[in-house]
């Protein structure tokens, strides 16, 4: 089967008029193929413009994601603590704690594992500001034109951030799609950790953020730390 | 000379700005000194939680207990400087130390006379909130290297009422909205107990390596590339006594930074790795910087290109 | 013979059923904007509509298991999805909070991804309206049987025997007007995509 062939029986799949002979086939396909996979997205966000249903940004979390990562992390957490969980075996249970790592992206198995972190990939609106700021109020250059030079990255400096005057700009990267996220997530939460046992102001939105993991960075007490604290 | 008599000057002629002033004076003296049971709706990113908060203070020492009324159970006990978040459905307890002097309200105690060229500090005039006539306060950023705050302060006892975390453009980023708040001349040890048993769950704290530095030459801020207004404010309690200091808190007096500094990994990035980058958790802004021999981390609850300049802004003394 | 309602959705659930769960997400891709916009329907508050979504399909994939296929998946969706939404409204007047934040609720989007994606932000703004403005011209673009096909179906929901039927061609033909209709879209979108949203303009 060529491949145009093929995303014609993805999009007659899509509307339920595939003969079910053909569809086995197809189906696997998609789930194997990430291009057929974002074909398949993209049929329904054609769709969703069409009659008018919110769409989403492709790069913001739309609700399968959010629901693909969710299920990988009741997985993951299924398969680490639980006894057992009806129905299913050991086996398949990791393979799905596996899916959201595998099939789907790291950038899943990174909010995962990290769940907490995240990564501003476009600038925001907010971090938008400054730079505007800076360039309407004549802030002295130095703030804004030290040299990136030695920078193990090239960043846009905030001068060129607000020169770009309103193409997005982007002076962070991003970096939750590789393992090194993962490698690099656990410190930053350390260091969020220790920026709040000095500060106040970031108590309450720390345990506030949705996606506030006791877990994460902790170790488990001893028993002399335990009885140390009664 | 020419600039204190400036100062003087405009702290003069801005009268509603020292009538402010007063207000968030008496605001911090009340949420240090008084004893208090309140339900508030915390709003933050488009999510709300209702949480009950009793704060007690008694012979200087703050007691708190914070409730989750979800029905997860979740809590967090404050008992000075000891923080505990309990998760009853996880079985877990969580211990961290916070800032004995700070509790879950937010208290702007480091506002000085320069806090006027970068916030404007005023009073709106007067609101019903929960039946009470409360004073509103607002504390607006002139500009967009920090967030500012409006209070609705109770007119009596000027605690807050309501408070809002918010940006240069005025974007509400957190509100805290009391749905009853009672004042209180003592709290009883139960009401400040968690509900859960604490033989029942596991115990974590967590586990903070930030490396110890064995940098050649110190690393300290550059006034002039630090954004405005911003400066150290003090150093890590624990500094070290000698040898370069790696810890350093950087306000503006209102909005805080850390800003830790450490050996460059000796370990280099994987390719393609790009470690770089501004992270944000909550309201928290996190960007690490490696320079030749060391890297600069900060992080605060600010926006996220304050945390890049001021980590840009450390620098080989 | 309208018997084969849903093949297509059928085969994906059997598989879920048969413990390939990444079929679910097909699923999931395919019916969140119409779940969204259904629920949105029923809150108060429409921001509130992503994560009522997402709830809905959690329930959903749990009751999967008991889906026998006597009706279409999504009207079974559907029905899930409503009462979700029913619920959230209960439980949101009983106590303004509705956001459990148990290790179950673990969501990808993170605050500030929250905010990038509140709809209030000129940001996500701009991104939307330019997947919008992108869908619409591509459309547009097309030659007037492929618009009318993917059109009738998209919007009229249509099957492809009563598009034939309206349009006046062979079965066949409607397949593959409607195909080549989503092709030219999907390759307009892809180049969006891929050029980064919001930098549209210097790619196209």
């Amino acid at each position: 089967m060529n491949e145009q062939e093929q995303i014609s029986q993805l999009s007659a799949l899509f509307d339920n008029e595939l003969p079910p002979a053909q569809s086995g086939m197809v189906i696997r396909r998609a789930l194997k193929d990430p291009a057929l996979r974002a074909s398949w997205g993209h049929y329904a966000l054609i769709g969703a413009c069409i009659r008018g249903e919110p769409v989403h940004a492709g790069r913001l979390p739309d609700v399968a994601e959010r629901v693909r990562a969710r299920l990988a992390a009741e997985a993951e957490h299924e398969a680490a603590s639980a006894p057992a969980l009806a129905g299913y075996d050991t086996a398949e249970r990791s393979r799905f704690a596996r899916y959201g790592r595998g099939v789907l992206g790291g950038a899943i198995a990174a909010g995962v594992a990290i769940v907490s972190l995240v990564v501003v990939r476009n600038m925001s609106p907010l971090a938008a500001v400054p730079a505007v700021q800076l360039a309407q109020a004549g802030v002295p250059a130095a703030v804004t034109s030290q040299p990136q030079a030695q920078s193990a990255v090239s960043l846009v400096t905030p001068v060129q951030v607000a020169a770009l005057d309103g193409a997005p700009p982007s002076y962070t990267t991003p970096v939750d799609n590789s393992p090194a996220a993962q490698r690099f997530g656990l410190p930053l939460a350390n260091y969020v950790v220790a920026h709040s046992e000095v500060v106040a102001s970031a108590s309450l939105s720390t345990v506030m953020n949705a996606n506030y993991d006791p877990t994460l960075g902790a170790v488990e007490m001893t028993k002399d730390e335990i009885g140390a604290r009664r | 000379m020419g600039a204190v008599t400036l100062l003087l000057f405009a702290s003069v002629v801005q009268a509603g700005t020292v009538d402010a002033r007063e207000w968030i004076t008496r605001m911090n003296a009340a949420l240090a000194t008084r004893s208090y049971d309140g339900v508030f709706i915390h709003a933050m990113s488009g999510k709300r939680q209702t949480l009950r908060l009793i704060h007690r203070m008694e012979n200087g020492r703050m007691a708190e207990r914070l409730i989750f009324a979800n029905g997860s159970g979740w809590e967090v006990v404050r008992n000075g400087s000891e923080w505990v978040a309990y998760f009853p459905d996880l079985k877990i307890a969580r211990v961290e130390t916070r800032n004995r002097s700070w509790g879950a309200m937010v208290t702007l105690n480091g506002l000085s006379e320069d806090s006027n060229r970068n916030y404007e500090i005023s009073t709106a005039g007067t609101e019903r909130l929960l039946g009470r006539t409360a004073q509103l306060v607002r504390v607006d950023p002139r500009d967009g290297f920090r967030y500012g705050y409006r209070f609705w302060l109770d007119q009596q006892t000027a605690m807050p009422l309501k408070t809002q975390r918010i940006t240069r453009n005025g974007e509400v980023l957190e509100e805290i909205s009391f749905l009853t708040l009672e004042m209180r001349t003592s709290i009883p040890d139960e009401l400040l107990k968690p509900d859960v048993d604490p033989d029942t769950l596991k115990w974590l704290r967590p586990n903070i390596h930030v490396d110890k530095p064995s940098l050649k030459t110190g690393v300290a801020p550059r006034k002039e590339l630090m954004p405005p207004g911003f400066r150290v404010a003090f150093n890590n309690p624990e500094a070290e006594a000698k040898g370069p200091r790696t810890r350093f808190i950087v306000s503006d007096g209102v909005n805080w930074v850390s800003v830790f500094i450490e050996p460059a990994d000796k370990a280099q990035p994987p390719p393609g790795a790009r470690p770089d980058g501004v992270v944000l958790m909550g309201l928290s802004a996190t960007y690490v910087v490696r320079q030749e021999g060391y890297k600069v981390t900060a992080v605060g609850e600010v926006p996220p290109l304050t945390v890049k300049s001021i980590a840009d802004a450390f620098q080989p003394e | 013979m309208l018997l084969s309602v849903d093949t297509g959705d059928l085969g994906l659930v059997q598989r879920v059923q048969k413990g390939d769960k990444t079929a679910f997400d097909l699923l999931v891709l395919k019916y969140q904007h119409k779940v969204v916009k259904l629920v949105t329907r029923y809150l108060r508050d429409p921001s509130d509509a992503e994560d009522v979504a997402q709830e809905a399909f959690i329930k959903a994939y749990r009751a999967l298991p008991q889906f026998r296929g006597d009706s279409a998946f999504y009207t079974w969706l559907y029905r899930i999805a409503i009462n979700t939404a029913k619920n959230a409204i209960v439980s949101r007047d009983r106590s303004p909070i509705d956001f459990d934040l148990d290790m179950q609720n673990i969501e990808e989007s993170n605050s500030m991804q929250m905010r990038l994606a509140d709809p209030e932000t000129p940001e996500s703004l701009l991104q939307t309206e330019e997947i919008r403005v992108t869908v619409n011209e591509a459309i547009d673009a097309l030659p007037e049987d492929l618009r009318t096909a993917i059109v009738l179906r998209e919007l009229e929901g249509l099957s492809y025997e009563d598009i034939a039927q309206a349009m006046d061609c062979p079965v066949g033909t409607v397949r593959s007007r409607i195909f080549r209709a989503r092709e030219a879209i999907d390759r307009r979108l892809s180049e969006v995509f891929e050029g980064g949203l919001g930098r549209a303009e210097e790619s196209g």
